[in-house]
């Protein structure tokens, strides 16, 4: 009953005037950076940062979330139309939803992704707003040793579920929490990796690294390629499905919700991770499995689905523990920490208006993704007609003053662009750059807990493993590092006598 | 040399670094850990890490460096065109840097032609400007003419 009265409140709120505008621009901002290939939800949360310092939290907040799920919204358009996926998330639906495309039923795959999006979306708010507030109960209850070791199975999750090797992904995290051990060090004062440099005193940036990343890096990778696009543009008409179409739909729509949901607690590449056992499900229940990949629309609804019921799991441990799963929601806490608010166990009590109108802004935010993105689509696919050429020197130009704007300080934009070259040649050695990003936001508390665990057992240990829940999280640390040193020996072992069986 | 013994040398050699640094700075006690423990245990790990894949890495594609790195002069121009913008940025000022590092990445990276260059430009740091320093009230670099 709590909860209804606080939503309530948060709706009271949500619907001021300012918060819709500032959720409509969130929403259509990140529609427009889900359309884009090589602008993701990172660098269009980052580029919008700036526009943040003169509104409430509250109202930042709303529109930097509006593009994290309106991101995931956009991102199935340029899949179904053109078969690029916006988002690494919308890989998948590059496989039916192109092909309905082809068969003239681009409309209906719109349409289905549109409306699966929205139920998915909402279906994770609720769990949003059931669980956060318990899980951060829980939360509170917590001391150095529990977080430490919590956010160490956290880490350990990421690189199982990475997409490159075990090891690769264990490098990516450790270089990650060493570029987060960066400057002056919070306990003692003692600066570290800093060769004297005034600019890195304060450690890098989050901003700086993380654009760099992703969206120098990204930039760098796609102006090697040369894209000619051919953009089919549905009519509104074309819109409707069949009634068998949609009938087929339901069952994907409402698993794709409960599982995208699920996996979006985990930490790393969760919504890509959804989308793919989206897929995988609705394939091994379909009665003829042979025909996904030739169009059928289970195989849009349930991914699209998923990923997006997978951003509303993200913010789970992101508003109740402090832990930001996926490198986007690092940058809204990012927003948050320069609006003097931090995210974790005490932010639901200290802040019950801020997280309730966030809920309330989420379910109409929902709304107005489905409202816009239907009648919109021509207009975000005439986005997609611009020549890379002139969008690139644009993204570029914005982020270097997306990131100028964070600290005014020229040392950072030369960060950014000593990243966005690290994040183009890492791409090249086929390297995950997530897990870096996510490990240097998160390095610093790991550090802090560790020492911090230590310091208050006088040095034993024990303090890692003596109550319940540090041994619950370092049991479940160790069989996964077990289980993933068994995997990564297994491949090379099979790859030794697959090589040793053709050689010569 | 294998694309992933490249990686592999650079994850090691980044381990090394890391650990004659961390080894310089105060390790305290198991009570009192000290600023260098969290780095070292990285630095161990990392370069662990560097040394698994480098053995396991022997076989696998080719590492083509100029191909992927060299033969690539648009990224590097880019690259280059970048650093001028910092550089200038703040000695030149937000108008004339931002005009400049346009039009030559439309015009010469881009391709466009010279007057189409100028013009979206121009364009688009008029737009800027009026977004960023009329609406935002960001503090962009003024430069020797104000503007």
């Amino acid at each position: 009953m709590d909860a209804l009265v606080s939503l309530y409140h948060g709706f009271e709120n949500a619907l001021s005037l300012q918060n819709i505008y500032l959720c409509l621009i969130g929403c259509l901002w990140g529609s427009m950076v889900g359309v884009l290939p090589g602008i993701g939800p990172l660098a269009g949360i980052a580029l919008l940062i700036p526009i943040t310092y003169g509104i409430d939290p509250t109202g930042a907040i709303i529109m930097l979330a509006g593009i994290y799920y309106g991101a995931m919204y956009g991102g199935s358009t340029t899949s179904i139309l053109l078969n690029i996926p916006g988002e690494s998330a919308s890989v998948v639906t590059c496989l039916d939803g192109y092909q309905m495309t082809q068969r003239g039923r681009a409309g209906a795959a719109l349409f289905i992704a549109a409306i699966g999006s929205w139920i998915g979306g909402t279906i994770s708010i609720v769990g949003v707003m059931l669980l956060s507030p318990v899980l951060a109960d829980v939360a509170t209850k917590f001391g150095p040793g529990e977080l430490f070791s919590l956010l160490l199975v956290a880490l350990l999750l990421l690189s199982s579920l990475g997409s490159s090797s075990f090891l690769k992904t264990l490098a990516m995290i450790s270089m990650g929490m060493l570029a987060g051990t960066v400057g002056m060090d919070t306990l003692t004062g003692a600066y570290r990796f800093t060769h004297g440099f005034m600019g890195l005193y304060d450690g890098l940036g989050f901003v700086p690294v993380a654009m760099g990343m992703f969206g120098i890096g990204e930039i760098l990778s796609t102006t090697e390629q040369s894209i000619v696009r051919e953009v089919y543009r549905p009519r509104l008409r074309e819109l409707l499905t069949t009634w068998d179409e949609f009938r087929a739909s339901i069952g994907p729509i409402l698993r794709g919700s409960v599982m995208g949901f699920f996996i979006g607690l985990l930490p790393g590449a969760a919504h890509i991770l959804s989308s793919f056992m989206s897929y995988t499900v609705e394939k091994r229940l379909a009665k003829r499995p042979e025909e996904f990949g030739t169009g059928r629309i289970e195989g849009v609804a349930g991914p699209e689905t998923a990923n997006n019921a997978a951003t509303g799991g993200a913010m789970i441990p992101f508003l109740a523990l402090g832990i930001p799963t996926t490198p986007a929601i690092a940058v809204i806490m990012i927003a948050l920490l320069i609006h003097g608010i931090r995210p974790g166990p005490l932010f639901i009590s200290e802040n019950p208006e801020l997280f309730w109108t966030l809920i309330a802004s989420m379910y109409i935010g929902n709304i107005i993704l489905v409202l816009l993105n239907l009648p919109l689509i021509g207009l975000f696919v005439s986005l997609l007609r611009v020549p890379f050429g002139i969008l690139f020197p644009i993204i570029l130009f914005i982020c270097l003053i997306g990131t100028y704007s964070v600290s005014y300080n020229t040392f950072d934009l030369a960060i950014l662009l000593g990243f966005g070259c690290m994040g183009y040649v890492f791409r090249k050695l086929d390297y995950e750059l997530a897990p870096f990003v996510l490990a240097f936001i998160i390095g610093p508390l790991i550090e802090e807990t560790f020492r911090q665990a230590l310091m208050g057992s006088g040095g034993s240990l024990a303090v890692f493993y003596e109550s319940p829940i540090t041994f619950t999280f370092m049991s479940i640390a160790a069989v996964l590092l077990g289980y993933n040193i068994f995997k990564s020996l297994r491949q090379s072992r099979i790859g030794v006598s697959s090589t040793g069986s053709t050689g010569p | 040399m294998t694309k992933e013994r490249f990686g592999s040398l650079f994850l090691i050699a980044l381990g090394l670094y890391a650990m004659v640094h961390s080894l310089r700075l105060p390790m305290g006690e198991w009570n009192q850990p000290g600023p260098g423990v969290f780095p070292l245990i990285l630095s161990v790990l990392l370069a662990i890490i560097g040394c698994s894949l480098y053995v396991v890495s022997d076989k696998g594609p080719r590492l083509n460096w100029k191909d992927t790195f060299f033969r690539q002069p648009k990224i590097w121009a880019i690259v280059g065109l970048t650093a001028g913008f910092i550089l200038c940025f703040d000695w030149l000022g937000f108008v004339p840097t931002t005009a400049l590092y346009l039009f030559v990445l439309f015009f010469r990276i881009s391709r466009l032609s010279f007057i189409y260059s100028i013009a979206l430009s121009l364009g688009i740091t008029g737009a800027a400007w009026f977004f960023f320093v009329k609406t935002l009230n960001l503090h962009l670099p003024p430069g020797p003419w104000r503007f």
